[in-house]
């Protein structure tokens, strides 16, 4: 008797054990804020985090930085969240498929670079990525910075050679920065906030010129279904307003 | 007494905490069989001869050949040696045939596979097993077994024949027309023969001349009613009392 | 501990629900991919562009690495089985790692020592011209470099099990070397062989972390299924299931082949 007793005792704790693991730790006494955000966000969207939850002391904010198209497909697919930052429409309105998101609003802008190794001078601008031979790294075609890239290579007419020198699609913004920095890419093109940090020593940048119009814009939005309406959107406020202005432009963003 | 044509064997091999060292001579067309209790050196004896235990002092020198010699820093790989030696167990090689196995040796020596293939259908044929070839060392019975392995051994047919308990594996029954067969046999054989063997009965049937090890060390040499008239050890007198 | 003879009924209860939980566990994420999408869309799936660029470059990757593990872990399997040479059990530690090692951090590893500014990738570029990162080549080192362990390891362990005494019949009877290892210890390990050369193609052809680290994700050139299941998830999450439903039929046509070694 004791040892089945044993046996069932461990089989609940087994259980409570996994069901604890998937209920978030710290949630005892705090309720939790999930936001998902772009790769470029992260500095950013951290910098946030003390303010919000300074004003919310019940609340603790989780992020999860991933390339948009990850966090869209995740939300797609149901995972639960409370807002989404995009850095993208296309993958704002990926997600709004899903019924599950309330309207959004752009919040800040970017700049497309090229990134070179430091120290390599041979690139002088977006026409040298169509160079036969070099090795060039853009995030995927989903990716929204990838999807940028490939519009303002478009834009200065280089699109079809500088693809023909793409040696790796990467799944975010962060992927393709950390192949330049290591020297295993020639080139790359990323987000101007992106180049910042430690990893700014390693890398040249270059302006990406002639595609002026190529404005990557960021859209935030909370989840019609999450479960702290009102939360969701004082965080989302907090971003488009003031506060989230100066945080992001301390960061290099551009106003919308 | 050392005849160029013959075997001389100044052996001495150490493993690990274990040597043995002995000196023997044998004429062309000798047969002698190596008794000695288990532990005793014999299968030591018999990887030294065929070049499996390196010498680490003395000679191997058959028919004139250096076969190793520590000192002038000779020592013939088995390859080189041309010896024909019978494994305890018998060692067949399972996933190939038995005539297959019977003609490894001429195959290693270039001969063609057809030509090899039919010498050693014929050597089965001699030891009366021809009914055999086809079939792989695991469908062969105890006997057909120890006559696969001795024509794989005589197949080359070489000028020294070691064999290592080549009765041990057979039944009682079976042993004492096998002991009798393998003595016409290696009678038949131009070749020097070194039996090894546990079983005094067997040594004494298959060899004209006893050399006994114990604990590394040749105690005794002669016919059997010579070492049964003045044993040397009384292991000797024990083993020979027996027959 | 009371212990009562003769109620052994709870115990086996207990043990059965967990193995139960245990099978469903397992069983569940295959059903979940079997019901998932369409047989029909499966189909139509694998027979876009990219899919069929994914399933001929895993097989050529996959197979590539397969036939350098044998060509480099053969030898290696026999050195560390037969010859006792000064710091083999470094060697064999070494060679053991990537089976234990999380593959983005060989992947890693690979571009410390083949990247541009690796330790052997400046001398291959300058010298030869060789950039091996982003290359098909890059995912073939890649797959070996996690996959050859299991061969070596499967052949080691059969040739360490092999019977001496048969090589030395064989060396006696006047066989070289090369001969013996042909004729008798190559056919006395051809199960283990069989069964480590599958097992190292079938890591070969799940490998993704080490890939993508090492040679990047490029259709055509290394985006190989793995990489591609992972893509598709984002943007085509059907195309990501019928390709997982493929590598699966894959999986278990070779368990299914392995099982007489394995179960003998």
């Amino acid at each position: 008797m004791t040892r089945s007793r044993s046996a069932a005792s461990g089989v609940i704790l087994l259980a409570a054990v996994v069901l604890g693991c998937s209920a978030a730790p710290g949630a005892a006494d705090k309720k939790e804020l999930h936001v998902s955000a772009a790769m470029s966000l992260k500095e950013a969207f951290t910098d946030l985090e003390a303010g919000f939850e300074a004003e919310h002391p019940e609340v603790d904010v989780v992020f999860n930085f991933a390339g948009s198209q990850i966090l869209a497909a995740q939300i797609v697919a149901g995972a639960p969240a409370d807002v989404f930052a995009s850095a993208d429409r296309a993958q704002m309105e990926r997600a709004a498929g899903s019924q599950r998101m309330q309207p959004a609003r752009t919040f800040a802008k970017n700049r497309l670079v090229i990134v070179t190794p430091a120290g390599d001078s041979s690139i002088q601008g977006p026409a040298d990525l169509a160079r036969p031979g070099l090795r060039l790294v853009l995030a995927g075609e989903a990716v929204p910075v990838g999807a940028y890239a490939r519009e303002a290579l478009n834009r200065v007419g280089q699109r079809d050679a500088a693809l023909a020198n793409v040696v790796s699609n990467e799944e975010n913004v962060r992927g393709v920065i950390g192949k330049v920095a290591a020297g295993e890419a020639d080139a790359g093109v990323v987000y101007a906030t992106d180049v910042a940090g430690e990893v700014a020593g390693k890398l040249r940048t270059v302006a990406f010129a002639g595609a002026d119009d190529v404005v990557p814009a960021y859209e935030i939005a909370a989840l019609a279904d999450s479960p702290q309406p009102a939360l969701a959107a004082a965080f989302v406020d907090l971003v488009a307003g003031p506060a989230g202005a100066a945080a992001l432009g301390k960061r290099g963003f551009l106003p919308p | 007494m050392t005849t160029t044509a013959g075997l001389v064997a100044d052996i001495a091999v150490l493993r690990g905490e274990f040597s043995l060292e002995l000196q023997f001579a044998l004429a062309p067309g000798a047969t002698v069989a190596v008794l000695g209790p288990n532990g005793a050196g014999k299968s030591t004896l018999v990887d030294a001869l065929a070049g499996l235990a390196p010498l680490h002092r003395g000679e191997v020198v058959l028919a004139g050949r250096t076969l190793e010699r520590p000192a002038a820093r000779v020592r013939l790989s088995p390859q080189e040696r041309g010896l024909g030696v019978m494994f305890q167990g018998y060692c067949l090689f399972e996933h190939m045939s038995a005539r297959d196995n019977v003609a490894y040796g001429l195959r290693a020596r270039g001969v063609a596979r057809a030509r090899a293939r039919a010498e050693a259908q014929a050597w089965l044929e001699r030891l009366g097993v021809g009914e055999v070839g086809d079939l792989r060392p695991a469908a062969l019975s105890g006997g057909q077994a120890q006559r696969v392995a001795l024509a794989r051994a005589m197949i080359t047919r070489p000028a020294l024949l070691l064999l290592d308990e080549p009765l041990a594996a057979l039944d009682v029954s079976a042993r004492a027309q096998a002991r009798r067969l393998l003595a016409g046999w290696l009678a038949e054989a131009a070749a020097i023969c070194v039996i090894v063997s546990h079983d005094v009965r067997d040594a004494v049937a298959l060899a004209d001349e006893l050399l006994v090890i114990e604990r590394g060390r040749l105690t005794a040499r002669g016919t059997a009613a010579e070492l049964r008239a003045r044993p040397p050890t009384e292991y000797v007198a024990a083993v020979l009392g027996e027959v | 501990m009371s212990l009562k003879p003769g109620r052994p009924g709870h115990a086996h209860l207990a043990v059965g629900l967990l193995a139960g939980a245990a099978v469903v566990f397992f069983a569940l994420p295959l059903v979940g991919l079997l019901v998932r999408v369409a047989p029909a869309e499966v189909w139509r799936q694998l027979a876009a562009p990219a899919v069929q660029e994914a399933l001929r470059l895993s097989l050529v990757v996959s197979l590539c690495a397969a036939g350098l593990s044998l060509l480099l872990g053969l030898p290696l399997a026999y050195a560390l089985a037969r010859l006792p040479f000064p710091g083999r059990g470094l060697a064999r530690a070494l060679v053991t790692l990537p089976m234990v090692l999380p593959p983005v951090v060989g992947g890693t590893a690979l571009l410390a020592a083949f990247g541009r500014r690796g330790l052997l990738g400046g001398p291959l570029e300058h010298g030869l011209g060789v950039i091996l990162p982003y290359t098909t080549a890059a995912a073939v080192l890649a797959a070996t470099f996690v996959a050859a362990p299991f061969l070596v390891i499967t052949v080691e362990g059969a040739l360490r099990g092999l019977d001496p005494r048969r090589e030395q019949a064989a060396a006696t009877l006047g066989a070289s070397r090369l001969r013996i290892v042909g004729t008798v210890v190559l056919p006395a390990i051809r199960p283990s062989l069989v069964a480590g050369l599958a097992l190292c193609w079938a890591r070969a052809l799940g490998e993704f972390g080490a890939t993508i680290t090492f040679a990047g994700n490029l259709q055509g050139r290394t985006q190989t299924m793995p990489l591609a299941v992972y893509e598709a998830l984002h943007d085509s999450p059907d195309g990501a299931v019928a390709l997982s439903l493929l590598l699966l039929a894959v999986s278990l046509a070779l368990l299914a082949a392995l099982r007489g070694h394995f179960f003998k």
